[in-house]
């Protein structure tokens, strides 16, 4: 039948290429009512394989339905529809188009079920995001679109590379569980790696996430990185080399948060460390641990997106989300300002949704007494409480702000809006977080709210709070200031750069060198032949016929003797 | 985009009034002081049955500790990571329009 034979992704992929023709009120309607449909397909079709095609020997699974990626497709449709409202007041077809396919083929590569499909859907969802990033028009978005552009095609290439050798060596493109060892597994694994934000594989993301438009990065924070996050679950689960590829990635990002200026940038550097909890639980591959990951991703997309959010509707009022520049901002924005508090405590509070799916990659590998990755995920939980939960709604819109303080008017409602459903959702996950486990992949009986671990957790939180006060207070608080940070993308922005301009320097100078050589060679040539063709010179003499005989002779002879030899 | 930028009252709000936020201060202490008397009284009578995978986890107030020094190192780290990477703003100066 039609209906289930659907790929789920066409739907927001064919709205995407529709909307490059409608009008705006027309383009504003699919993006509202596409999520609905999507999610109704979800829930209408029945589990298992559709949309099977033969295609040159290779079985191409169009549409993969299971509880793994069913958590990734319920979320990603939602995180769809909160976009489609926070996006409602933007009059811009590019963003329109580029939202709904970019959207679209996230939602596909989830329900891909052999690697082709998956390649082609990842190519996509590089493709079209770079246009929420070029749609910010400056030059500076530009720059960082192409540089973000170059790093995914990168990572589709090491994909469609490892698709090949996989397929050579195993004569299946099935995408199930891969692993590393498996022919072609390791360029996979890379490939993934990238979008997932490895450590050093994971620049374009700070770099590009916060030159994008209001609501651009907004709906980017959402898709790229979580669809690498489930790529990893499906095909390298319990891998041992993602655990501590997860601690790396859970610990550096948060000592940049604290000292960047950028609040966008800021909650890139901490949806970096976000990821780390994922792959950390990927990486321990236990059913809790992997369990913690879905859970994680799902409430992560709500709170994280709901941050965006709330700078978004900054940058959109006051034109920076500079935290030099800011301050004081809720008595101008008292309900962005609650909606942020309430994005904050949604990472790790209790009766908030990051408690009850934080805790379960916690627990995984306590359980499995890894004593040393438990403790980086509490060191980590502390640095992202301290950098986001505390410093992006305390210098957005309390501290007091340096120069002047700037009143604006409230976000628009449609904002409010977007930013209240997702609110509304993490406090709903953290009171029922039961809903939440009843679509996780597997059957799960974990009890978050013991008494335990919500003494222990405000211990944690309180504490650490205690010692963000206790540092600002006594000055010890390193103060924001306006620079630049650099990071690993300054191997190619600058490393290379130079390297590039040294090569260029080094090579004009040689061939300088050559050119004038060449030039002194033929400058000789030419003088030596005037002066002895010249006037008097020693050829143009007039002579007897027998002068002339014995230099042609001679010639011929030297002839003879170079070439006949 | 915004309207002019100008200054608010001092006093309007009560967070403007230093006196409010450190009574703020003192209230977070207290609380502070509370969540670690918790884990005393719990070694004592078993208040809220404390739990854990390690034997680390079960010294009193382990977990504020905990969060206090990571808080602080943190913080000094990040104090030393600024010093090696931070740069002028318009360093990129391909970044400017």
């Amino acid at each position: 039948m039609m209906w289930t034979d659907l790929p789920p992704g066409l739907i927001l992929l064919l709205g995407g290429v529709l909307a490059a023709v409608l009008p705006h009120h027309g383009r504003k309607a699919l993006m509202l009512v596409l999520p609905f449909v999507g999610f109704w397909q979800l829930i209408d079709v029945p589990n298992g394989d559709h949309a099977v095609v033969s295609l040159f020997g290779a079985e191409l699974v169009g549409s993969r339905i299971d509880s793994l990626s069913l958590v990734w497709g319920y979320i990603f449709y939602i995180a769809a529809l909160i976009a489609g409202i926070f996006h409602l007041h933007v009059r811009d077809r590019m963003q329109d188009v580029a939202a709904l396919t970019y959207m679209g083929s996230a939602v596909g590569a989830v329900f891909a079920g052999d690697l082709i499909s998956l390649f082609i859907y990842w190519e996509l969802t590089a493709v079209t995001s770079v246009f929420l990033i070029f749609a910010n028009r400056t030059n500076a978005g530009f720059r960082a679109g192409i540089r973000y552009l170059i790093v995914q095609i990168a990572s589709g290439v090491l994909l469609l590379g490892g698709l090949i050798l996989h397929w050579r060596g195993t004569g299946s493109v099935e995408f199930g569980n891969i692993g590393i060892d498996a022919p072609g597994g390791l360029l996979i694994f890379l490939g993934f790696g990238i979008k997932a934000a490895f450590p050093l594989l994971h620049n374009w993301l700070q770099d590009s996430y916060p030159q994008a438009t209001v609501t651009g990065t907004v709906i980017l924070s959402a898709f790229t990185t979580k669809m690498a996050i489930y790529t990893l679950a499906r095909g390298f689960p319990g891998q041992e080399e993602l655990i501590w590829i997860g601690v790396v990635m859970t610990a550096f990002p948060i000592f940049y948060a604290l000292v960047e200026n950028d609040l966008r940038k800021v909650l890139a550097y901490s949806l970096n460390n976000q990821l780390g909890f994922m792959v950390i639980g990927i990486g321990i591959g236990t059913e809790l641990a992997l369990n913690g990951a879905a859970a994680q991703a799902f409430s992560h997309i709500l709170y994280k997106g709901l941050l965006f959010m709330t700078m978004g509707a900054v940058l959109y009022r006051v034109g920076t989300v500079k935290a030099t520049e800011l301050g004081g901002l809720y008595k101008s924005m008292p309900m962005t300002a609650g909606f942020c508090i309430v994005g904050a405590a949604s990472m790790a509070f209790p009766l908030f949704s990051g408690f009850v799916s934080k805790s379960l990659i916690i627990s995984a590998a306590a359980g499995e007494g890894m004593w040393f990755v438990w403790a980086m995920l509490l060191f980590a939980s502390v640095g992202v409480f301290v950098t986001t939960g505390i410093k992006i709604p305390y210098f957005a819109f309390f501290a007091w702000p340096k120069q002047t303080q700037k009143t604006c008017n409230e976000a628009p409602f449609n904002m409010l809006l977007a930013m209240g459903v997702s609110a509304a959702l993490c406090i709903g996950i953290g009171l029922f977080p039961g809903y939440l486990y009843d679509i996780l992949p597997y059957q799960t009986d974990y009890e978050p709210y013991t008494g335990s671990h919500i003494v222990t957790q405000m211990q944690l939180l309180l504490f650490s709070g205690l010692g963000v006060a206790w540092l600002m207070r006594t000055g010890l608080y390193p103060a924001e200031m306006r620079s630049t940070l650099l990071d690993s993308d300054w191997i190619f922005r600058r490393a290379l750069h130079r390297v590039w301009r040294a090569t260029v320097e080094w090579g004009t100078e040689t061939s300088g060198a050559l050119t004038g050589g060449m030039r002194g060679w033929v400058n000789t040539v030419i003088g030596v032949a005037g002066r002895l063709g010249g006037p008097g010179g020693l050829v143009s003499q007039t002579s007897k016929p027998g002068t002339g005989v014995f230099w042609l002779t001679a010639m011929l002879g030297l002839y003879l003797l170079v070439f006949g030899l | 985009m915004s309207a002019s930028p100008d200054f608010r009252e001092p006093e309007k709000y009560a967070l403007d009034r230093p006196a409010v936020v450190r009574r703020l201060y003192h209230v977070l202490i207290g609380l502070c002081v509370l969540l670690g008397l918790a884990d005393i009284a719990d070694m004592l009578w078993h208040v809220y049955h404390k739990h854990g995978y390690f034997d680390v986890e079960y010294l009193p107030n382990f977990y504020g500790f905990f969060g206090l020094l990571g808080c602080i190192v943190l913080v000094q780290l990040s104090k030393l990571l600024r010093k090696a990477v931070m740069r002028d703003e318009d360093y990129y100066d391909d970044d400017v329009d």
